[in-house]
């Protein structure tokens, strides 16, 4: 085991997502810290929009390397998500070999070779020259059962048998990050297989550092006004709560619509940043002033 | 692993191993995770070494609650052998598991008594928090999984091979290895069928408080299996609660964003569903299900006509009362009466194969 990274990288991992617009806690950097020393794949759940796929773009950067993703969907099967044998262009080169007359033994070679290979993202990762990419499988509760199944497989041996080549091996193992969105339950023998982090919605003072960071033009005040609106905001019954992005997207359409305050004509003329459901819609415009705290608007 | 770290590495085994007796899933592979992510941070770090733990021990946020209650317990070197009572009701995966495994000598608090896991009782743990399957749950599990079954339509998404569908390029031409390399047998791969687009509408006026359990239930086994399936809630108005339920936890009806209304107005409630959510009945491949005991305040001429409308929109059309299976039971209640002519299935809530009876009912006369 690499003993060399200990303790101060946990810090350095936070604080070189932080460089990158990702603010991180100490649990998050710990887990990250982890999944790199443990050489483990991550499983991160959480609610929509609190920045699980960002978080894989952002670990990329931080290791300055490639980021390879699998968008997982219901019917994903291995042919989509391993490989495939390019088959028009396998059958175009026989019969140009045959038109030619060129060396039978050849062409047969020839077909089932690298070149003839498409490589979905799965087979991408593993066979991925150094440095180790991040592999991202994300909202892996739309796959199948039968799907997650065939992912354990993979995740657990890092190589893959094709028969007209034989076995893959990863050279250095990706660095995998799972992401889910609880629409199902995933199989126990997955998560097993995973280290866990669970991220929620950022606190107020969180999710305005955040903003700060992302939009350092808008006013630091503005930024905190738009966190602790969206606190109470998601304290409400609505059936699509707003996540992180719905938060940026407020407050970026504040600071276009040139409101220097959050207060209820501001919060009426950007609300379709943030809520995208009638019904959440109209449940929220009749409680905008406590949402805006009091709906002082100084 | 250097000697010195044995000690601690029995500890977090010893961690693991309560934590399992708590119905949290920390095998073997993961006490070793633990013990590798201990060594992986700062070990004199102690706040390092609990985030450390717990992302390795922990997996899901029932597990970290559990995790986040024990870990203090722990810590301060507290006796946490469960009681033999507990083992039971935890262990569903080898439940002696903390018997294997030696624990260090001596750490006992200072009266000798063992400390008790406070808070935790085994029944609350033995589900594992949000995860919590009791037989009834299970039960409407299979329910919903024998309904999605029979009431199947293709095509679906994911193929198979077959006879008819689009060309399988590669088993063709595995195949055709077996002819000197000539394509003589053209194989297919065909789309499987794919389980029946539902939409549930339950009944959430005060008549129906005392069969919220169940027919919570069965809302939750339909949403859990399949994602083609949606759920409305109505009683003088109508919502969506899909999303709600396929967060984790079996919630109460005041979570979910509503409230017992006092009466049902069925025919309003179903119109509504028609005229905003209408669109989703795509291709007559949808399956309604609704569960109500009829008890209108409504028009009930207005029930039959939007029935009729909801009838020529859909595949199936079913009813489940919780009233049904009483004794002598008939259906009576004025919506009902006028809806029983547009059903194609009328059946019990209460029945724990309430939605696989429905589906054996043969084809309505609709069906070719």
């Amino acid at each position: 085991m690499e003993r060399s990274a200990i303790g101060p990288d946990i810090d350095g991992i936070a604080r070189a997502l932080q460089a990158q617009g990702y603010v991180a806690d100490r649990q998050l950097a710990t887990a990250l810290h982890l999944m790199l020393a443990l050489d483990q794949p991550l499983l991160v759940e959480g609610p929509a929009g609190v920045g699980k796929t960002a978080l894989a773009k952002v670990l990329a950067g931080h290791l300055g390397t490639r980021l390879i993703r699998l968008q997982c969907y219901e019917g994903l099967d291995a042919a989509a998500a391993l490989y495939e044998w390019d088959y028009p262009r396998q059958l175009l080169r026989i019969r140009l070999a045959e038109a030619a007359k060129g060396d039978l033994r050849e062409v047969e070679h020839g077909i089932y070779s690298r070149e003839f290979l498409l490589e979905r993202p799965l087979l991408q990762a593993i066979t991925a020259p150094p440095p180790a990419p991040v592999l991202l499988i994300d909202e892996v509760d739309r796959a199948d059962e039968e799907f997650e199944a065939f992912l354990l497989e993979v995740l657990g041996e890092f190589q893959v048998t094709i028969p007209e080549l034989g076995t893959l091996h990863a050279v250095k193992r990706p660095h995998v990050i799972l992401t889910s969105n609880r629409t199902r339950d995933l199989s126990d023998a997955l998560r097993r297989r995973c280290l866990y982090h669970w991220i929620d919605y950022p606190d107020a003072a969180h999710e305005a550092e955040i903003l700060a960071l992302h939009l350092p033009d808008a006013s630091r005040r503005l930024a905190q006004q738009v966190a602790a609106a969206m606190q109470r905001l998601r304290a409400l019954p609505l059936d699509r709560a707003p996540g992180v992005a719905e938060s940026l997207d407020w407050l970026r359409s504040l600071v276009a619509l040139g409101c220097d305050a959050l207060d209820v004509a501001a919060a009426r003329q950007s609300f379709a940043a943030v809520l995208k459901d009638r019904e959440d819609l109209q449940l929220a415009l009749g409680e905008l002033p406590t949402l805006l705290g009091g709906g002082e608007t100084s | 692993m250097t000697p010195g770290l044995r000690a601690p590495a029995l500890r977090i085994a010893e961690l693991g191993a309560v934590l399992r007796h708590l119905g949290v899933g920390a095998g073997p592979d993961a006490q070793v995770a633990a013990v590798r992510a201990a060594a992986a941070v700062d070990i004199e770090d102690a706040e390092d070494v609990r985030l450390a733990l717990r992302c390795a021990y922990a997996h899901s946020p029932a597990e970290l609650q559990i995790f986040d209650a024990v870990y203090p317990l722990w810590l301060r070197g507290e006796r946490l052998r469960p009681e033999p009572g507990a083992a039971s009701a935890g262990g569903r995966r080898g439940a002696d598991a903390a018997d294997e495994i030696p624990l260090p000598g001596g750490r006992r608090t200072a009266g000798g008594a063992p400390a008790s896991l406070a808070g935790y009782s085994p029944a609350g743990a033995a589900g594992r928090g949000a995860d919590v399957r009791t037989s009834q749950e299970r039960a409407a599990r299979r329910d919903a999984d024998r309904f999605l079954r029979a009431l199947r339509t293709s095509p679906g998404r994911r193929r198979r091979p077959g006879r008819r569908g689009a060309l399988d390029l590669r088993r063709s031409a595995r195949d055709a290895r077996s002819t000197a390399g000539e394509v003589l047998r053209l194989r297919r791969r065909e789309r499987r069928p794919r389980p029946p687009r539902v939409v549930l509408l339950c009944d959430f006026s005060r008549s129906m408080a005392e069969a919220d359990a169940a027919q919570l239930r069965l809302a939750r086994a339909l949403v859990r299996r399949s994602r083609r399936v949606e759920v409305f809630a109505f009683s003088t108005e109508l919502r969506p609660i899909t999303e709600r339920l396929r967060r984790p936890g079996l919630r109460p009806l005041r979570d979910l964003g509503l409230a017992y209304g006092g009466g049902t107005r069925i025919g309003a409630s179903l119109g509504a569903f028609l005229r905003d959510f209408g669109a989703r009945l795509r291709d007559r491949d949808s399956v309604v299900v609704v569960v109500s005991d009829g008890l209108d305040t409504g028009e009930p001429a207005l029930v039959a006509q939007t029935l009729a409308q909801l009838r020529l929109r859909v595949r199936r059309l079913f009813w489940l009362s919780p009233l049904a299976g009483t004794p002598g039971y008939r259906p009576v209640q004025r919506a009902l009466a006028e809806a029983l002519p547009y059903l194609d299935g009328f059946g019990d809530a209460l029945s724990p194969t309430a939605l696989q009876d429905l589906a054996q009912v043969r084809p309505g006369r609709d069906d070719a």
